[in-house]
């Protein structure tokens, strides 16, 4: 629906929020009838009614409008749609030269950015954009990388931390709680037991229940 | 259609891209949305209003060249939407 085609039905005489409304309506796929009681019931399509004498809107007339008006406003939203995307593809190529994104000259350089996009005849601007968005999405793809391999990294290093701190824990709790420990010299001592079950006897003690032999050597 | 309302269209659509005042002007009357071309004096004015009035617009000065550029609101995108989001060309 051109906001100055002139539309010579009825409903072309409505006022521009009203088509706006209906094209949004049909859009949204509300039936004939639901929308024929709609809109002769408005006060604007009264004051067609009584400006041009002619009767209420019929299925007709609804068609005729989904063939002309309607289309155009789809043509319309499309064309809107298409300027939205490549506002927002501007914007974030401009944000990724650095700077702050939201100082005029970021602004002023996206407005810039924009117009060459809108004056590229149709094939080289969806040229332009999908090779600026492959740009992006490449870009993005690598940072993803990189991001997985620094995570890999502080992974790493928490595990050394974790690996020390244990091992440090282990030692300060043996001088200065299990060394002093009776039952535990006694079970060092006994040479009746092999390796393995000096382990496990030594394991119960320091870990009570929580402590789960390992498993036996084949 | 009235030039107030093909400005806002024009900036909002292209939120966040800053234009100055004779930039707008030519992209307004190239349009062939208005019933009468607009004057660099209508455009400011109406800039101005959109801006003072109704904050759908906001003035920024570009300090190296000490321009103004316009650019839309937030409000004023949503203004455009809310009222069928008119596609200027």
């Amino acid at each position: 629906m051109s906001a100055t085609r002139y539309y010579r039905s009825k409903i072309g005489r409505l006022p521009f929020a009203i088509r706006t409304e209906l094209n949004e309506r049909i859009r949204d796929g509300a039936t004939g009838p639901v929308i024929l009681g709609w809109l002769n019931g408005t006060p604007e399509m009264t004051a067609v009614r009584a400006e041009t004498g002619c009767a209420d809107l019929n299925a007709q007339n609804l068609t005729d409008w989904r063939n002309t008006g309607y289309a155009d406003w789809l043509d319309e939203q499309d064309k809107t749609e298409r300027l939205r995307s490549m506002a927002s593809l501007s914007q974030s190529i401009v944000a990724q030269t650095g700077g702050d994104p939201a100082a005029v000259g970021a602004r002023i350089l996206t407005a810039k950015l924009l117009d060459a996009l809108e004056e590229a005849n149709p094939v080289t601007q969806g040229e332009l954009v999908k090779a600026f968005s492959s740009l992006r999405a490449g870009e993005n793809d690598a940072r993803r990388t990189e991001l997985a391999g620094e995570k890999q990294q502080i992974d790493k290093e928490r595990l050394a931390l974790d690996r020390q701190k244990f091992q440090s824990q282990t030692v300060t709790s043996f001088m200065k709680k299990w060394y002093s420990d009776d039952r535990i010299r006694a079970v060092m001592e006994n040479k009746t037991l092999d390796n393995d079950a000096q382990t496990a006897a030594l394991g119960k003690l320091m870990f009570g229940e929580l402590w789960d032999d390992p498993p036996k050597k084949q | 259609m009235n030039s107030r309302t093909v400005i806002l269209a024009f900036l909002a659509a292209r939120y966040p891209a800053a234009y100055d005042e004779n930039a707008i002007l030519q992209r307004v009357n190239k349009s062939g949305l208005l019933d009468t071309p607009a004057t660099a004096d209508s455009v400011r004015e109406e800039l101005r209003m959109l801006s003072n009035r109704f904050k759908f617009v906001e003035p920024e000065l570009e300090r190296v060249s000490g321009e103004v550029f316009w650019t839309s609101t937030e409000d004023g995108k949503l203004e455009w939407v809310r009222t069928g989001q008119l596609h200027v060309g």
